[in-house]
């Protein structure tokens, strides 16, 4: 069964381009898979790469082959206790792939691993959807292409250039059809099959629930949570509050929703001033819940707003989702039930007693609730507070460490720790978190929110007033408030541009960069990721297509236009390759057979050149004029283009 | 001798006085067979083509005649052979006698050896004497006793058959039909011809008095004038569409083989080079298609009614291009 490869026909020049362009195929899953995987996959490669180079090396023997299949099987099981779903098919895919590169030999092998090369590309945007991504996803099956027009001209010619060339060629020719696929083809709101349970982890973003340190280690992250364009004037940074989940019930520890959750809107509420609209692109962020502007007074249709006007949706937002919106920054909620109260003066008893009795002496020196609250957020302002990305951590008690001992925190130790006195000191307050601030392209005339703009603030009911939102943060970092997170933490976000403090011109020119590329990343999720059946419906209304019935049949057409247009032109090619001579000589018979004196298609043109003349014997001398150049032309050795001319201008100028 | 018959070709102008010549042959054979124009030109032109000639018709309508005029015209030596049913081998193509004096055999050349060799009725002689001849007719040379003699240059053999439905025939195989480059009918004259023909002076008498219009060197040279006839590539598509026709056709046994293909090239060529052309058209390959064609192809089975011009005639609507 050894073979030697110097045996094989395939030049050594193909499976160098088959590894570079898998190599490349393989490259953004190696951090995502698991180190062994990686190893074992890079390994493979590598000893194909050595067979490739060294012709004293062979191929691994059957058996050996067949217990690196099972131990690379093994190690995958082990690794996901699964074979299935897409972690760990992406990492079978990949190590089979790598297994195959020991055993190719033929043609078909090496066919095999090239489609399978395509695959284990396509398996990049499961995680990525991206403008880069779907560059580099371009740049591999442009390399897999490559190497297989590579492996079916090695035997002639394998310059580079030509393949290149090749390549480019077939691209350009499949790219009509992938534009008609991709705007044509029927979408189907949802996905077509259900996708594994997995399908959809590793997306970061707030959740409902919250613990001392959860934000802040969002806060890292620069990924984009939304982008906000309005259809007005953009609003204040201090206005801009996006509103996510509502935190009630708490353990002295983490914070979690309550049961308003799930009940519908309260519509005793009153909103003031002027309407607020705009459209959210929101990125996946795998919970059932949108973001809105405090405070969203409409709904998209695919969520409603419960009683804690939070925009919740039934499914998880797993895709690109694209709603419009309308807010009012002024509002008056109603009265609260009883169950509310006792949720919103909610504390556990064993937890955070010298909090609890702070606030509880803040209740009976202050009385009143509005005096409280300010004294509090004094106290915040006047007591050695800092504003901090890394608080240390807290213990059993964290409020109470926070308050008295570390005084270090970042938002959510500040909205937790004044939620707590609040309800300490007789206050119905809760908790709110969601995004604060965030970035305006000038460019693209959006807002972009990050992920580091995760913010939690508290909301005290007040008589008269409703919920009120008070920010306890904003009294120890202004600036968190006003320019948000960046400015907060300019020695974290800054780093990779110290220069921007010295050289105002290279800032505003970095700026412009950053913020082009964000509206480039826009446009792309808004069109190319977003385009979803409403968007398919409203391109095809503008060109006058209102139903996939009708679009069906648009596409039928499409297809059949396409393949006519095709037809006729390899029709008219062949028409040109027909020598001029038969031609024009056509265009002579044409002219008799509109006056009924049809050739047939046997007949030689003495013959028919006999038959024309009996019937029309006035034109005798043309006709032989014609039929000696005719014969000359087409039958005898040799003749110039000249003749081609005359016979032309004489079959013109015969008139019958 | 080809060296001179090369160099007569190379002027242009003894080519054209040699096609004249041809030309005039053929004046003169339609004078003695009258309104025959059509089998007369086309037998003309197997002889030029070097192929040898079967006609097939009743008897009487001038099947020797035409033999007898070819060799005059072309001043060729005759010899005619009168198949019968008990003729042997020997009587063909010669025997060897003891010769005493010499005290060895000495072959004594049959009617074979002869320039234009008029094989008539051959179909009643047994396929042993019939194959004797065709033997001759493929090889240009006879082989007897272990001694090969070759047989003179230029060598044509014009069968006759009585049509095979005719009592005491033996079928001439399909192999055998193939090495005949034509089959050509006669028929009966028109209704004018035969009144001259009744009127005028005896056929035979007025053979007697023929001279040849064409010498043995002039006949080389017009024959190798033929193949340089210019043949264009889409005259060439067009026979092979003939071929592939006839193959693919269900009227037909068995397509056209190669052979008859270059057979078919060959006498279309003559047949150009008759008209004074040095090129070929389309035209000329319908005009010797029939007879090239009719004696190689047999109707299949459900059409086995047709005659062989119906059965050639589907041939002749081949499209062009």
């Amino acid at each position: 069964m050894k073979k030697h490869l110097a045996h094989i026909v395939i030049s050594r020049n193909t499976t160098m381009w088959l590894l570079a362009s898998l190599l490349l195929a393989f490259a953004p899953h190696i951090l995502r898979l698991p180190i062994t995987l990686s190893a074992l996959c890079l390994m493979f490669g590598t000893w194909r790469f050595v067979i490739e180079r060294r012709s004293t090396v062979m191929l691994p023997h059957r058996i050996l082959r067949a217990l690196l299949l099972c131990t690379t099987l093994v190690i995958v099981y082990l690794h996901y206790d699964t074979l299935f779903g897409r972690e760990a098919g992406i990492a079978l895919l990949a190590c089979m792939l790598a297994l195959k590169l020991l055993e190719m030999r033929s043609v078909r092998d090496y066919m095999i691993v090239i489609l399978l090369g395509y695959f284990l590309a396509i398996t990049l945007v499961l995680d990525n959807q991206s403008l880069p991504m779907a560059a580099y996803m371009f740049v591999v099956a442009f390399m897999l292409t490559a190497t297989l027009i590579n492996l079916n001209l090695s035997q002639k010619n394998s310059a580079i250039s030509i393949n290149v060339k090749l390549t480019a060629k077939l691209f350009a020719q499949a790219l009509p059809v992938m534009l008609i696929l991709f705007f044509l083809f029927p979408r189907i709101p949802g996905p077509l099959w259900s996708l594994p349970d997995d399908a959809h982890s590793g997306t970061t973003g707030i959740s409902d629930e919250m613990s001392m340190g959860s934000i802040s280690n969002l806060s890292l992250s620069n990924k984009v949570a939304f982008r906000v364009a309005f259809e007005d004037e953009v609003i204040d940074n201090n206005l801009s509050y996006w509103r996510g989940p509502v935190l009630w019930q708490t353990d002295g520890k983490n914070w979690r929703t309550g049961n308003n959750a799930h009940t519908n809107r309260d519509t005793s509420y009153r909103v003031t001033g002027k309407p607020i609209n705009y459209t959210v692109t929101l990125e996946p962020h795998n919970q059932k819940w949108l973001y809105g502007l405090d405070l969203p007074a409409t709904a998209p249709a695919q969520a409603t707003i419960n009683r804690d006007f939070q925009l919740v949706t039934k499914e998880e937002v797993t895709e690109l989702t694209r709603y419009k919106m309308t807010s009012f920054s002024e509002y008056q909620t109603g009265p609260l039930s009883d169950n509310e109260i006792q949720q919103a003066l909610q504390l556990p008893a064993n937890r955070n007693s010298r909090a609890i009795a702070l606030g509880q002496q803040w209740q009976q020196q202050l009385k009143s609730p509005q005096v409280i609250i300010d004294h509090a957020l004094r106290y915040f302002n006047q007591q050695p507070f800092s504003y901090t990305l890394k608080p240390p951590l807290l213990g059993n008690n964290p409020i109470d460490e926070f308050l008295f001992e570390t005084q270090q925190g970042f938002c959510e130790h500040y909205a937790a720790s004044f939620t707590t006195l609040m309800r300490a000191a007789g206050i119905p307050a809760r908790i709110i978190t969601g995004y604060q601030g965030g970035d305006f392209n000038p460019i693209g005339n959006y807002l972009i929110v990050r992920q580091r703009d995760a913010h939690a603030w508290t909301e005290v009911w007040l008589e008269n007033r409703g919920w009120v939102r008070i920010d306890p943060t904003a009294s120890v970092a202004p600036e968190r408030i006003e320019n948000g997170a960046e400015s907060a933490f300019s020695e974290l976000f800054n780093r990779q541009s110290t220069f921007q403090f010295n050289n105002s011109f290279l800032t505003s020119n970095w700026l412009k960069l950053r913020y082009g590329w964000d509206s480039l990343n826009n446009s792309w999720n808004q069109w190319i990721i977003g385009y979803d059946s409403l968007k398919q419906s409203q391109l095809l209304s503008l060109v006058g297509i209102q139903s996939v019935k009708q679009m069906a049949i648009a596409m039928v057409m499409a297809v059949i236009t396409t393949l006519t247009a095709l037809l006729l032109l390899s029709m008219y090619r062949n028409r040109q390759k027909q020598d001029a001579v038969s031609l024009i000589y056509q265009r002579f018979c044409q002219k008799f057979s509109t006056i009924g004196i049809q050739r047939l298609p046997h007949e030689g043109p003495l013959d028919f050149a006999q038959r024309i003349i009996t019937l029309r014997p006035d034109i005798e001398p043309q006709i032989l004029q014609i039929n000696d150049l005719y014969i000359a032309l087409k039958y005898r050795p040799r003749h110039t283009p000249q003749q081609i001319k005359h016979l032309q201008q004489r079959v013109q100028r015969l008139k019958l | 001798m080809s060296q001179i018959a090369s160099s007569i070709l190379t002027t242009p102008e003894n080519r054209g006085k040699n096609i004249a010549r041809l030309q005039q042959t053929l004046v003169v054979m339609n004078e003695v067979i009258l309104g025959k124009e059509q089998p007369l030109r086309l037998a003309l032109t197997c002889l030029i083509a070097r192929g040898h000639l079967l006609i097939e018709d009743q008897p009487g309508v001038g099947k020797t005649t035409l033999a007898h005029l070819l060799a005059r015209v072309l001043g060729l030596d005759f010899q005619r052979i009168q198949f019968t049913s008990d003729m042997l081998p020997a009587d063909i193509l010669g025997v060897s006698v003891y010769d005493q004096n010499s005290a060895s055999f000495k072959f004594h050349p049959g009617p074979v050896f002869s320039q234009l060799v008029l094989a008539d009725e051959v179909n009643r002689a047994t396929p042993k004497a019939q194959s004797a001849l065709l033997e001759a007719m493929e090889e240009y040379q006879v082989t007897t006793e272990g001694e090969t003699h070759p047989l003179p240059s230029p060598f044509f053999v014009i069968a006759t058959q009585n049509p095979s439905n005719q009592i005491g025939t033996f079928q001439l195989p399909e192999s055998q039909l193939d090495r005949f480059l034509m089959r050509l009918e006669i028929g009966y004259p028109d209704q004018i011809h035969e009144k001259e023909l009744l009127k005028g002076k005896d056929r035979r008498e007025i053979l007697k008095e023929l001279d040849a219009t064409l010498s043995p060197t002039q006949l080389l040279a017009v024959q190798q004038a033929a193949p340089q006839v210019h043949v264009s590539d889409v005259l060439i598509d067009y026979l092979q569409k003939i071929l592939n026709f006839s193959r693919h056709s269900p009227y037909y046994q068995h397509g056209l083989s190669p052979r008859a293909g270059i057979a078919i090239l060959r006498c279309a060529q003559v047949w150009a080079l008759l008209d004074s052309r040095d090129h070929l058209l389309p035209e000329d390959i319908q005009a010797i298609l029939p007879a090239t064609t009719n004696h190689r192809l047999q109707p299949a089975a459900e059409f086995s009614t047709l005659t062989p011009d119906e059965i050639v005639s589907h041939l002749m609507t081949v499209p062009l291009d």
